[in-house]
Formats: structure tokens, C-alpha cells, sequence
């Protein structure tokens, strides 16, 4: 153990400082970049990847087909955070500050298959005939919890009509698979949202298979095309996701550099006296790893920090971690090589 | 003299380090300004139509061409007249595409229309004449089409449609619509059977108050005018309640522009920070090693100061200019909007201060130790 900690105290600790400083600041510059640009796609994906169904239809269910659970779509009902009132009823001024979202209406009978269908996308609650279900993203737009009230409303031509309820659940944050600026998610029973249809008319019908229908959508044929459904969106997000590892690379291969060279002198001093050339590779592996995985969670969790709370738009944990991996596999690409090149120099120097 | 003349010349010792010094500055510069102002473009283009447009009030109204000289007169002459028609448009790459035109009558004041001459990419091409049409950069690009081109704008029932030309191109949209082309309407109503009937039923009127327009609009002659379109009273809306309604619809807000911005300038200047002071310690073993040998140790450290100034100042430059290169690609966003050059120009002469006050002290730190060996 004595080389490696020979090894360890040779590294300058003010230069490590300064370039994890910079590792940091350059990857949260990339991270955010990366984080906000991907985040329509990434919602899109992971909840449609998610929902529990073989083939989709926009149209009524087929009576023959078998366990078919077909959803009422509505384009458009207002959510807002209500205000507290002595009568326990909400203002209309509440809804000056609503967001406007599709809502998907289910037959409570019809509860168990919406549970099935739903399971892989609930993030905290039940759904549950009581109750709505909001979206996460949404949910937090209002700062609103499982438990809480949320007001909803429909347009209609005697006015606003608008209801509380309580969130029984909530699920991932939604976007249509189809490009859209329409986000966020209402899902309630039937029963909930009758008494706000007087001149909401009837929505869209939606059905979901386990067999296909005609003109039915596959559910990986969906999963495509909302990955790659919109080609300059999909261009944007490759190009932003190449720029942000681009100067995460030029930060970790600087840093790398540095280090194997400030370590270069002791290595093969070390080296000369016998300590096997796998350690010394493993001991510079080992600090560059953990640099460039600990700049990347730092980069990572302030830049979803910033995008978070500064900015105010919703950004999945699961993004999250998914960039954090994706930097610090970057940084394990970039440092594998170096190590190897300094190996490589040892046995020269031989 | 003798000294100060090696001192020159020895400045190619330090080449392989002002070179890496040069290609991580103007990489990490490239990227920093196209990760940093990747939302500031598309801000700035989602509101240049309100946020930077000379006129000051946007109302409804009802005029035919016969009386647009007569209305131009009696809102004070700052006034731009139109018709807004959904329509398609063909350009030189055959893709057709669905537009909001702005159909502008002949006599407006195209310095009170929705595109601002400060965001002008690229124009006005002088010979293109009556038939012209300007474009947002979103639709110019769509349409492939460049300054002077031809675009149609199909007619039904007509073989040839209206043949316009791109007279210029803006960074602009209008409350969030990407395809958008401001065009004479002229050409269009004389092609399209009927639209003889047409009226321009929008204004937008330079130097005057919405109570002074809505004061006009309420005279017999146009509010007969209004009445019969059933649009009286008219929806009359200043410049600024436009721009807060278009900032409320824009994909990006201030907070995540500012804080992109800032994140951008604060890794830049890492970098650069960073880069410097590897390059003070990579060259002092050199410097110590040239005084040894009796180079003048003021005069080379000035000269080395000076030089590795130039190439970060130079290499910043490069890569804000690379960066906008970037955006004019076409991916990041359709245009770089020329409105935006100014900050663009102050920030990378912030961030060369920054760096040069980096570099005194990194050299200053090295004349120190020249001095004490």
C-alpha cells in the first residue's frame, strides 16, 4: 500500500482544487444545457415507455376485442392552486393563474385495468374513484402534494364551471407523443368530471389493446415517435447533447493531463524501485475517477439546482441521474486512454 | 537592446504551450458562447416583434384599400395597414409550408410593421421590387430560401399563384408562430379572385396612445366600418401588454436565460482562469532556465505577457465567432439575431479583461520568482 500512498501525496492538492472548480463549473454550464434541452424528449419517452398497453387506438373499443379500456380525452381543463375561503368554495380569480391541460376520464367501473395501465407511471398515491390525478410537473408548478385540493375547470358558454377535488396521485410529468407545447396531466374518474361538462361536449375516445385493432398504434411504434417523432427537435436535443459533453470532455481531458503529468515524476521513480505498473495505473485511474465522477454529481445537482429553483421548470430526478451517468461515463472514456498512455511511458522509461 | 532582442526570439520556446493555451481557450470559448446564449436566441427572437418594433398601439380596424391613404393620414402617419391571412408558401426547395402572412398595403410605414429593422438578418436586396416579400428567419429556412429568391404563394383554381420575392430576412416570430412573412399586398389581391372585397382589418400606430387611437376609431366613418364587421368596440392593445403576453408564451423565460448565461461566463472564465495558470507554471522551468543563460528577465517577461495577451484576447474573439457560426448553422436556432452582437461583444470583452487580469498576475507571480532565484 505505501507506493499508491506515495503516489497520493504527490498530487497537488491546490491543483486539484482549481481543476475540479473548473470541471464543475464547465459541466453545470453543459449539464443545464443538456437538462433543460432534453427534458420535453426525456418525459415523452419515459411515460410512454411506461404505460402498460400493446396497441393504442383513437377510437372507440371494438366490442370484440377482449379487455380492451378505452379512456375519454379531453383537449383542454384548467387546474389551479386554490385559495383558502371561509365557505370551503373557490374564487375565479384563482384561475387567472391556471395552466391549461389534457385530462383522460375513465369509467370508474373500469378502475382495475386503469390501475394496470397506469402503475408504471404513478410517482406517489393511488388513483383512486375519490380523487384526480395530477402530473408531477404540474403538481409542482402549484407547489401541490397527494392530499391537497386542486381546483379544475371547464370553459363553457355559461361561464366557468370549476370544482375541487383532492389528488389521490400523481404521475410522471406528461407531454402529448405528438410535438406540442401542451404539457401536464389530469386523470379522473368519469363521476368527477360530469358535473363540469355542461358545454364541454364529449371528448376524444382512446382505446387501449392487448390486440391489435385497425389503424391501431403500436406501443413501440409510440415509443419511436416520441423519441424521434419531431426531427428538429431531435437535432436540437443531439446537437445541445454533443456541445455539453464537447466542453465536458475539453475540462476532463486539461485536468487529466495535468494530473498525469504533475504525477509523472514520482510514477516512475516508483516504478524504478519495483512497485508493480498495474498500482501506479490503478492509483492515477483511481484520482482522475474520482474527480471527474465527483465534478459531475456537483455539476449535475447545481445545474438541476438552477433549473429547478431558479428557472421554476420541472426536471425529473430520473433525468437527473440520468445526465450525472452520462458525464461521468464521459470522464471514465476520457481517463481510460490517459491512464494507459502513462503506462504506456513507465515501461519506456524503463 | 541586445537583450531585449533574444527575449524576442526566444519567444518560440514557449510555442507548444501558447498553442494549447490558443485551442482550449477557443474551444472552450465556442462552446460556452453556444451553450450560453442557446435560449437567449430564442427569447430574443420570440419577442423581437414587441420588444424592439417602433409602433406603440395595435388595434382592430376595417379599411379597404380605396381609403388606406385617408387612414394613414388621420392616425398621424407613423402607421403600418394589414391584413393577416393563413396561407402556404413554395419555396426554392419545392417544400411547401403553412404561413401567417402579413398582407401590408402599399402606402404603410414598414418601420412601424411587426419585423424591426434592428432585427434584419440579412437585406433588403434593392432589386427586388413590388412583389416583395420579407420572411422570418424560421420560414426562410424552412423554405430554403435566401435574399432575392423566389417563394409562391399558391392561388386554388390558378395554375401560377403569387410569385414574390425575399427582400429580406428577420430574426422574429409573432407570439410564438415560426413561419411568418410580412408581404405586399398588391400582387396578392390582384391575383385572387375576389379578394377586390379585401380590407386591411389591423393598424399599428407609431407615436400615439391607445385612448388617442381608440379616440380616431371611435368617428362615424370607421366605427360604421367596425360595426359592420362586428368588431366595435375594437381590441386595441399597447406594445407593451403584446410583449407581456409574448414573454408569458415563450418557451424560455428571463430566469433561465439570465441563469444560463451566467453559468456560461462563469465556466468560460474557469477555463481561461485555469489555462493560464497551467501555462505560468509550464513556462516558468523555461524562464528561469533563459534568465540563467542571460536573457533580460524584465523585457522577457513582458514580451511572454504581451504575446500570450494577444492569443487569448484573439482566441476569445475566435471562438464567439465560432459560436455564432454555430447558430447560423441552423440547428441551434434558425438565425443568430443581430440585436444580440452587442451583448455578445461586451461579454467576450469582459471575459478578455478577466483573463488579461489573470495573466498580469500569473506573470507578475512569475517576474517574483526570476527575482528571488
Amino acid at each position: 500500500m505505501t507506493g499508491p500512498v506515495v503516489l497520493l501525496r504527490h498530487v497537488r492538492i491546490a491543483d486539484l482544487v482549481r481543476d475540479l472548480v473548473m470541471l464543475v463549473l464547465v459541466g453545470t454550464l453543459g449539464a443545464f444545457a443538456m437538462l433543460f434541452s432534453a427534458r420535453s424528449t426525456f418525459d415523452k419517452v419515459i411515460f410512454e415507455a411506461a404505460l402498460d398497453y400493446e396497441w393504442r387506438s383513437s377510437a372507440p373499443a371494438v366490442s370484440d376485442t377482449t379487455g380492451a379500456l378505452t379512456l375519454e380525452q379531453v383537449s383542454s381543463v384548467s387546474v389551479a392552486r386554490l385559495s383558502d375561503t371561509p365557505t370551503g368554495g373557490s374564487r375565479i380569480s384563482d384561475f387567472e393563474h391556471s395552466v391549461d391541460v389534457p385530462a383522460l376520464c375513465y369509467d370508474p367501473a373500469s378502475a382495475t385495468q386503469v390501475n394496470q395501465l397506469f402503475a408504471g407511471v404513478l410517482a406517489d398515491g393511488v388513483l383512486d374513484a375519490r380523487g384526480v390525478t395530477l402530473d408531477e410537473a404540474t403538481a409542482y408548478r402549484f407547489g401541490l402534494r397527494v392530499g391537497d385540493e386542486v381546483g379544475l375547470a371547464v370553459s363553457t358558454n355559461a361561464g366557468l364551471v370549476e370544482r375541487r377535488y383532492p389528488i389521490s396521485a400523481l404521475v410522471l410529468p406528461y407531454l402529448p407523443p405528438t410535438a406540442s407545447q401542451s404539457s401536464g396531466l389530469v386523470i379522473l374518474p368519469q363521476t368527477l368530471f360530469e358535473p363540469m361538462r355542461s358545454g364541454a361536449g364529449t371528448g376524444t375516445a382512446v382505446t387501449y389493446t392487448s390486440t391489435p385493432v385497425p389503424g391501431a398504434l403500436s406501443h413501440d411504434d409510440a415509443i419511436y415517435s416520441a423519441a424521434f417523432g419531431a426531427p428538429d427537435l431531435t437535432a436540437f436535443v443531439g446537437v445541445v447533447l454533443a456541445l455539453g459533453i464537447g466542453i465536458w470532455v475539453i475540462g476532463n481531458v486539461r485536468a487529466v493531463g495535468e494530473l498525469a503529468q504533475n504525477l509523472a515524476g514520482c510514477a516512475r521513480t516508483l516504478f524504478a524501485i519495483g512497485l508493480p505498473r498495474w498500482k501506479i495505473r490503478a492509483t492515477v485511474l483511481l484520482i482522475a475517477l474520482g474527480l471527474g465522477i465527483l465534478a459531475a454529481i456537483s455539476a449535475v445537482a447545481a445545474s438541476a439546482g438552477l433549473v429547478t429553483y431558479w428557472a421554476s421548470y420541472y426536471i425529473q430526478w430520473r433525468e437527473t441521474v440520468t445526465v450525472a451517468v452520462l458525464l461521468a461515463a464521459t470522464s471514465a472514456l476520457v481517463v481510460i486512454p490517459f491512464s494507459r498512455r502513462a503506462s504506456r511511458q513507465l515501461e519506456e522509461s524503463r | 537592446m541586445r537583450s531585449d532582442g533574444r527575449a524576442g526570439s526566444v519567444l518560440s520556446l514557449f510555442l507548444p504551450e501558447l498553442i494549447r493555451l490558443a485551442a482550449s481557450v477557443l474551444l472552450g470559448a465556442s462552446l460556452a458562447v453556444s451553450l450560453g446564449f442557446l435560449y437567449a436566441v430564442q427569447r430574443e427572437i420570440d419577442l423581437a416583434a414587441y420588444s424592439d418594433a417602433e409602433y406603440q398601439v395595435r388595434s382592430e380596424i376595417a379599411v379597404s384599400p380605396a381609403d388606406e391613404t385617408d387612414a394613414i393620414r388621420d392616425f398621424g402617419g407613423q402607421v403600418f395597414l394589414d391584413a393577416m391571412w393563413r396561407s402556404r408558401f413554395v419555396g426554392p426547395s419545392n417544400a411547401e409550408i403553412g404561413v401567417t402572412v402579413v398582407m401590408a398595403s402599399d402606402h404603410s410605414v414598414e418601420s412601424s410593421s411587426y419585423f424591426p429593422s434592428s432585427a434584419r438578418v440579412v437585406g433588403p436586396d434593392p432589386a427586388v421590387g413590388s412583389n416583395w416579400v420579407d420572411l422570418s428567419a424560421d420560414l426562410a429556412r424552412s423554405l430554403g430560401a435566401h435574399v432575392g429568391d423566389r417563394v409562391t404563394m399558391p392561388v386554388p383554381d390558378s395554375v401560377n399563384g403569387v410569385e414574390y420575392r425575399v427582400r429580406s430576412v428577420y430574426a422574429a416570430r409573432l407570439f410564438g408562430v415560426q413561419n411568418v412573412a410580412i408581404a405586399a399586398s398588391a400582387p396578392a389581391f390582384a391575383a385572387i379572385p375576389g379578394s377586390e372585397e379585401e380590407q386591411f382589418l389591423e393598424i399599428l400606430v407609431g407615436g400615439k396612445s391607445p385612448a388617442e387611437v381608440a379616440q380616431i376609431l371611435s368617428e362615424p366613418s370607421y366605427k360604421k366600418l367596425l360595426e359592420r364587421g362586428k368588431t366595435y368596440p375594437p381590441v386595441i392593445t399597447s406594445r407593451d401588454e403584446s410583449l407581456r403576453v409574448a414573454e408569458a408564451g415563450s418557451a424560455t423565460s428571463l430566469a433561465l436565460v439570465g441563469a444560463l448565461a451566467i453559468v456560461a461566463i462563469a465556466g468560460g472564465v474557469a477555463l481561461v482562469a485555469r489555462e493560464v495558470d497551467v501555462f505560468r507554471r509550464h513556462a516558468d522551468p523555461t524562464l528561469m532556465l533563459l534568465v540563467r543563460l542571460g536573457v533580460n528577465p524584465g523585457a522577457l517577461i513582458l514580451r511572454l505577457a504581451l504575446t500570450t495577451g494577444g492569443v487569448l484576447a484573439v482566441s476569445i474573439a475566435s471562438g464567439c465567432v465560432i459560436g455564432v457560426q454555430l447558430f447560423r448553422l441552423g440547428v441551434l436556432a434558425p438565425c443568430f439575431p443581430p440585436t444580440l452582437l452587442p451583448t455578445l461583444a461586451l461579454t467576450a470583452l469582459v471575459v478578455s479583461v478577466v483573463a488579461e487580469v489573470f495573466l498580469a498576475f500569473a506573470m507578475r507571480r512569475s517576474a517574483r520568482k526570476l527575482v528571488e532565484r
